[in-house]
């Protein structure tokens, strides 16, 4: 048996186990409340632990004079950044049920995206033959839009009046859109070779991560639960599963570092 | 005409039949002159104990390259006089290739050593390329300059067995007072002038497709294209050599067709290994980037010996 095939197999048997095991406890809870509730964000955690290992590996496979080392470290340090925030988030929730809408778990993921654009900044300016300044203002651009457009959904200007809370909220499926477009471009940039892989998967992350918080936003996730069905077991899932997907991209980036494809040269072909 | 390099060639009084044997033992490179003075002369180039490429040098003549039945004639000719040999690096056999075919005699000055550096600048800066050879009583020099203010693209100083690649430093240390010096004008268009520009054409390709690849995929994967050129260059037993992103060639073909063959599955190896990881959008836009910004006469050899072969790539047209 292929030792380095099964090595590269594990990590997606890991990823549908944690997918099983959380789909388990969800539907059947097998335990108290307390300990139902201390197993799901547990593995929320570690599937987002699994997504920030697997892009610090990447980050560490590069020696600091490598261009990709920058725009490794800026992702590895949001994914860490975003999986202390589910340390975080899962610790207060633990302990005070409620969550504070904004909180540090908040804070910590609003830097995780700060360290994305960043990453993304860099990529594409290694990417196309544009000066920095222009990617930058193109960035500048988009977030500039998802605070405007968030802005504008959370009720400022509107007899309601604006809501710190329900901003910060409404901002994650923006900031998502933003992720999933910046992603996006550099997959299809790359498209047909190995580097579109993390891309693609950092795409369906945001994309799966955007479709959950704008579930929760939109008060379909509240609705679920209230009636009962199964909407919110695959929203919870999505959400984990994003971590896995993005992880498991990551990954292949690494395997792709460490062990390329071989090239074969023919040379009757090239008379 | 005599050698470029007199002073790389001893004289030995073993004939040419014996030393052809010995060349292939020893896997010989450099090269052999034989004949009498003032008459009908063959000098033969050798790489890993095979002629690469042979001329008829008379005194009034300009030198005659042999095809291969003529050289195998002339060297079962010559075989019973003795000549003289050096051991060259490919890189300096080259340049005698390019000199031997291009230049008659040349426009010739005598100047101090102190002198020649700061007398470079006026050739580098002259419209057309010029073929430069110097001469001390034990030392000589052979440089290209492109001209139109160009750097000296390949150079080499011998004085005995000592060969060097970097000339500047050797003749600012080299305490003979006065040199001859002698500017050739090229002549475009001979074997070794396609030969030579070949070799840059590819050298340039290799090194700026690598470096471009370097920035996208850093040292992991520009490690593993390296063992990979190298596996190919070692399974055919060409002389090639990469340090960091730069390709160095150490092999010496007997001609363009053969050289370019070689230099295509190299460019092919790195545009392959492109387009496996970075997609062939990014492959393509690497190549067209290079071309951009290389010297028109390096493109006019990629194109017109299809040195990089993206119709054979997976997506390319």
């Amino acid at each position: 048996m292929d030792f380095k095939r099964v090595i590269k197999f594990l990590p997606m048997v890991f990823s549908l186990f944690v997918i099983v095991v959380y789909t388990l406890i969800y539907q059947l809870t097998p335990f108290s409340a307390f300990f139902n509730d201390l197993a799901t964000n547990l593995l929320t955690f570690i599937s987002a632990a699994f997504a920030a290992s697997a892009v610090t590996l990447v980050w560490l496979s590069y020696s600091k004079e490598d261009m990709p080392f920058a725009i490794w470290r800026s992702f590895a340090f949001g994914f860490m950044a975003w999986a202390l925030a589910e340390l975080v988030w899962a610790f207060i929730n633990m302990i005070a049920l409620e969550v504070p809408v904004p909180g540090p778990a908040d804070a910590l993921w609003y830097l995780g995206y700060a360290f994305f654009t960043h990453g993304f900044v860099r990529q594409y300016r290694l990417t196309y033959p544009i000066q920095s300044r222009i990617v930058w203002r193109g960035a500048a651009l988009v977030w500039f839009i998802v605070i405007a457009l968030s802005l504008a959904a959370s009720g400022v200007g509107q007899p309601q009046g604006f809501s710190l809370a329900l901003w910060v909220d409404i901002a994650y499926p923006f900031s998502d859109i933003a992720m999933l477009v910046f992603a996006f471009g550099l997959a299809w940039a790359f498209r047909g070779g190995a580097f579109a892989r993390p891309w693609l998967s950092m795409a369906v992350f945001a994309l799966s991560d955007g479709l959950y918080a704008w579930l929760v936003q939109s008060g379909a996730y509240a609705w679920s639960i209230e009636a009962g069905n199964p909407l919110t077991l695959f929203v919870d899932v999505l959400y984990l599963t994003a971590y896995l997907i993005v992880g498991l991209g990551f990954l292949s980036q690494y395997h792709l570092l460490k062990d390329m494809p071989k090239i074969r040269i023919r040379l009757d072909n090239l008379e | 005409m005599a050698s470029f390099l007199p002073n790389a060639l001893i004289q030995t009084p073993t004939p040419l039949s014996v030393l052809l044997d010995q060349f292939r033992e020893e896997k010989f490179t450099g090269l052999a002159c034989t004949g009498q003075a003032g008459a009908l002369r063959l000098q033969a180039i050798f790489y890993a104990g095979d002629v690469k490429a042979a001329y008829l040098i008379s005194q009034d003549a300009r030198p005659v390259r042999l095809d291969d039945k003529a050289c195998a004639h002339h060297l079962t000719a010559f075989g019973a006089l003795p000549g003289q040999t050096g051991k060259l690096p490919a890189y300096a056999l080259r340049l005698i290739k390019l000199f031997t075919e291009s230049a008659g005699d040349g426009d010739a000055r005598q100047v101090d050593t102190a002198d020649i550096v700061s007398m470079l600048p006026d050739w580098q800066s002259l419209g057309s390329p010029s073929l430069l050879s110097f001469h001390w009583p034990s030392a000589d020099a052979l440089m290209y300059l492109p001209g139109r203010g160009s750097y000296a693209r390949h150079s080499v100083f011998v004085a005995g067995a000592r060969a060097e690649q970097e000339i500047i430093p050797a003749i600012e240390t080299w305490s003979e007072p006065t040199c001859k010096i002698i500017r050739h004008a090229p002549i475009a268009g001979t074997p070794g002038w396609h030969e030579y520009h070949l070799h840059l054409a590819f050298t340039a390709a290799a090194s700026a497709l690598m470096t471009r690849y370097e920035q996208f995929g850093g040292r992991p994967i520009i490690t593993d294209l390296t063992n990979q050129m190298i596996e190919l260059a070692n399974l055919h037993d060409w002389n090639i050599g990469i340090v960091g992103n730069k390709v160095f060639e150490r092999h010496l073909f007997p001609n363009d067709r053969q050289a370019a063959r070689a230099y295509r599955a190299l460019l092919s190896a790195i545009l392959s290994h492109s387009e496996a990881v970075l997609g062939m959008p990014r492959t393509l836009a690497m190549v067209t980037a290079f071309y951009e910004q290389s010297e028109v006469l390096v493109r006019e050899y990629l194109q017109g010996y299809d040195l990089v072969p993206l119709n054979h790539l997976a997506g390319g047209g």
